[in-house]
C-alpha cells in the first residue's frame, strides 16, 4: 500500500494543494459577506457602486478558486481518475478546519469523527494499484 | 410533489455534471510531450471548467431548498458516478478497495453533515 501511494504521490499532493486553495476560496467568499452584498444591490443607492464592490469582494475567492481548478486539472494528468477525484473530498476537511480557526466555528465531535472517517477513506482509495 | 421531482433532477444534474467535468479535465491535462501550459488551449477544459461552474450553481441552488447537512453527503454521490466514469470511459478497474475506499469516504461526509446539525 505504500509503495502504491509513493506511485500516485504526484497526483495525490496536487489534489491536495487543489483541495486547500478551493477551501481557501470558499473561506475568502465568506470572509467577503457576498450574500450581504447581493442583499445591499437590491435596496443599495447606486447599482453599479454595488456591482463594483461586488466584484471586488468575489474576486479574491475567484482567482485562488480558478488556481485551485488549474492545479487539479494539472494532477489528474499523474494518476487514475477514480483515485484521484476522491482525494477532492478533502477540500470539506481543509473547509471545515480553515471555518474553525478563521470564523470560529464550533465542530462537533461527530463531525471531527467525520473527518477522520474521511481521510481513512482517501488514504485507502489512495493506496490503490493500478 | 412536483418540487421533489425538480429538487431530486437538480441533485442528480449537480452530482453528474461534477463527475463529467473532471473526466474532461482529465483528458485536456493529457498534453503528451508538450508543456502543461497547453492545457489552456484544449476545449476539454474549459468543458470541464464550464461544468464545474454549472454544478456549483446547482449546489447553490439546492442550499436555499435543503439543509447544507443533507446537500453535502448527497454531493459525494459524484464519487459514485466517478467510479462509472472511469471504468467506462478510462478503462480503469475498480477494484474491490476503491469500492471499500469510496464507501468509507462517503460515510465520513454523511458525520460531517450529521455533525454540522449538532
Amino acid at each position: 500500500m505504500l509503495e502504491a501511494l509513493k506511485k500516485n504521490g504526484k497526483g495525490i499532493i496536487l489534489m491536495l494543494i487543489s483541495a486547500l486553495s478551493l477551501s481557501v476560496g470558499q473561506l475568502l467568499w465568506k470572509l467577503a459577506n457576498v450574500s450581504e452584498l447581493v442583499a445591499a444591490l437590491n435596496s443599495g443607492d447606486s447599482m453599479i457602486a454595488g456591482l463594483w464592490k461586488l466584484f471586488l469582494a468575489v474576486l479574491p475567492g475567484f482567482i485562488v478558486y480558478a488556481v485551485g481548478a488549474l492545479i487539479m486539472t494539472v494532477a489528474l494528468g499523474y494518476g487514475e481518475l477514480s483515485v484521484l477525484q476522491p482525494v477532492n473530498s478533502m477540500s470539506y476537511v481543509f473547509a471545515l478546519i480553515l471555518s474553525a480557526i478563521f470564523l470560529t466555528e464550533r465542530i462537533s465531535w461527530v463531525t471531527v469523527i467525520g473527518i477522520f472517517v474521511i481521510m481513512a477513506g482517501v488514504i485507502t482509495i489512495g493506496g490503490s494499484e493500478k | 410533489m412536483s418540487d421533489v421531482i425538480i429538487i431530486i433532477g437538480v441533485l442528480l444534474a449537480e452530482t453528474i455534471a461534477a463527475s463529467f467535468a473532471s473526466y474532461f479535465l482529465k483528458q485536456s491535462a493529457n498534453t503528451g510531450e508538450k508543456p502543461k501550459f497547453f492545457i489552456l488551449l484544449s476545449p476539454f477544459f474549459y468543458l470541464g471548467g464550464f461544468l464545474y461552474v454549472f454544478s456549483a450553481l446547482c449546489g447553490i441552488y439546492l442550499l436555499q431548498k435543503l439543509p447544507y447537512a443533507v446537500v453535502l453527503p448527497i454531493g459525494s454521490l459524484t464519487y459514485v458516478w466517478t467510479l462509472f466514469v472511469s471504468r467506462i470511459l478510462l478503462k480503469e478497474k475498480i477494484t474491490k478497495r476503491k469500492v471499500l475506499g469510496m464507501t468509507t469516504l462517503i460515510l465520513g461526509v454523511v458525520l460531517v453533515g450529521v455533525g454540522s446539525t449538532l
